[in-house]
């Protein structure tokens, strides 16, 4: 191995290196089985090397203070009143980023007594988490959404943007999901996914299980659901128009799966967005009323767009996290 | 917390914890790169068994599921990051298929290994040695390291690349012993 080639691993794993030269280093592993054992040994090395100064900065009683504060039934009360107190000093509101599908108990923030605060999670571009309820109800939250309630009444949620609910009955207490739209859905047991995201115009709730009653906010009348259907509310018009669909396509996201059938570039183009975390931008000459019939698993934004290109006529460039889109 | 009564169960879930903590974050941070994110993610693999503590015991035995778990959440991170950060494709691709990397992780002691880290730092140039302190201990950037030093950023790349090499061939031998240390102890 040239030393040149052995700078340039090293480097890239001091993470000194370039988008271009990461691209060469992925190049290189790729190459063959014989370099990535050599660059196994050369991270080894300066893995080893770096683990003094973790050992030095990782604090071993804090990290056990703040594993048990997240233990559902941790008797340790003092720290459950730290996180009250610090909800009180943060005007009431926590906002919790989380890392992927990393799970949040916010369980024990209701062992002592419940205080009037609002609890909010917030999933940042590209992420997704989820969350578990008070109720024992999980909620999966796609990207770049926001999920609220008062302490008082867990099961009176705000949400903005997509989740996939699976409420637990309650003694036939309803669980109720408020949008900024005007629209609110009443459940008691059920599943289903909701999608509300302020750019969009359509509210789309889709029912897997159960039942859901759907009130938009001026239709007067009540919309009910039965499984296997899906709604579209006009945020413009207040429309409601009920459909069968196939209802697992549009949860598939919570198991890092998308699938779409016969979709434009157009409407695509935020979803992806989303997914990746990346923002977009479209010459406005790019065919954007071609249509994709595509299913996103561990594809790479990279491997996708190859994949698109077999059938859409278009360049692309990716610099960090932003795409530009450019005619052919 | 004084005075708290525990129960065995809770004891030996700690006792765990504080024993296994600091080695499985450095093991996540081979594969994530970033102290906090692998943090993170040795408290879910933590959270997650003790949400199983009825199946699972509490003892020594649980050393391989600990390590294994941490590497699962690993994978899936990388998996994830992957499209916005091109280092995590190329983490992912070199190790994709070493299910078994932790086998090997598992059994680097860190006071060994570090003392061998050590005479190998010790046997540098001073310059090289103290730039790559300057990188290790202080956790500094190439970059800061230069200004620091009033040199240029690629003297510093050189004087890394040195130290470093040095310490695989230092390892090299390590690791043979190791192996075959395993291989004995497993017999």
């Amino acid at each position: 191995m040239d030393t040149s080639k052995e700078n340039l691993i090293y480097r890239f794993l001091e993470r000194e290196t370039s988008e271009q030269e990461n691209s060469d280093v992925l190049h290189w592993v790729s190459a063959s089985g014989e370099n990535q054992e050599e660059f196994r040994k050369i991270h080894q090395a300066v893995h080893i090397s770096s683990l003094n100064r973790m050992k030095s900065e990782i604090d071993v009683d804090k990290a056990w203070n703040e594993l048990k504060s997240r233990i559902p039934d941790s008797k340790q009360a003092p720290k459950v009143i730290n996180i009250n107190a610090l909800l009180r000093f943060a005007a009431s509101i926590l906002v919790i980023l989380s890392v992927g599908f990393g799970s949040f108990w916010a369980a024990n923030f209701f062992q002592e007594q419940p205080t009037d605060s609002i609890v909010q999670f917030v999933t940042p571009k590209g992420e997704k988490s989820k969350v578990i309820l008070a109720d024992g109800s999980l909620v999966w939250l796609n990207s770049q959404s926001v999920l609220k309630y008062n302490t008082l009444n867990p099961r009176e949620v705000n949400l903005q943007g997509e989740a996939f609910f699976e409420v637990e009955k309650s003694n036939g207490k309803p669980f109720e999901v408020f949008t900024a739209s005007g629209v609110k859905i009443k459940v008691t047991g059920t599943k289903f996914n909701l999608r509300s995201y302020p750019h969009e115009s359509i509210v789309e709730t889709t029912l897997e299980e159960g039942e859901v009653i759907l009130e938009g906010k001026n239709a007067g009348s009540a919309t009910v659901l039965s499984p296997g259907q899906q709604a579209r509310y006009n945020i413009q018009n207040h429309e409601i128009s009920v459909e069968k669909v196939e209802t697992e396509i549009y949860s598939l996201w919570r198991k890092n799966e998308l699938r779409f059938e016969n979709i434009s570039l157009e409407e695509l183009v935020p979803r992806i967005e989303q997914w990746y975390g990346v923002d977009i931008t479209l010459e406005s000459s790019v065919g954007i009323n071609d249509r994709f019939t595509l299913t996103i698993k561990t594809e790479s934004l990279r491997e996708l767009l190859n994949m698109m290109q077999l059938t859409s006529k278009f360049n692309y460039e990716i610099n960090g996290s932003s795409v530009e889109i450019h005619a052919k | 917390m004084i005075g708290e009564p525990k129960s065995n169960e809770e004891l030996a879930f700690e006792l765990l914890f504080r024993k296994y903590y600091v080695l499985l974050c450095g093991f996540a941070n081979k594969f994530i790169a970033n102290s906090a994110e692998s943090e993170e993610i040795v408290q879910e693999v933590f959270l997650s068994i003790w949400k199983k503590k009825d199946q699972l015991k509490l003892d020594e035995k649980i050393r391989p599921y600990l390590f294994k778990s941490v590497q699962n959440l690993c994978f899936n991170f990388l998996e994830h990051r992957k499209v916005v950060d091109s280092y995590y494709s190329v983490i992912e691709l070199v190790y994709k298929n070493q299910f078994n990397e932790f086998n090997t992780y598992e059994s680097v002691l860190y006071s060994e290994f570090q003392q061998r880290v050590d005479q190998g730092i010790n046997s540098l140039p001073e310059q090289c040695r103290l730039i790559f302190n300057l990188s290790r201990q202080e956790g500094l950037k190439y970059a800061e390291i230069a200004e620091r030093l009033g040199i240029s950023v690629k003297t510093v790349e050189t004087q890394m690349s040195r130290a470093l090499s040095k310490l695989k061939v230092e390892l090299k031998d390590y690791l043979v012993i190791l192996i075959v240390c395993l291989f004995f102890s497993s017999n």
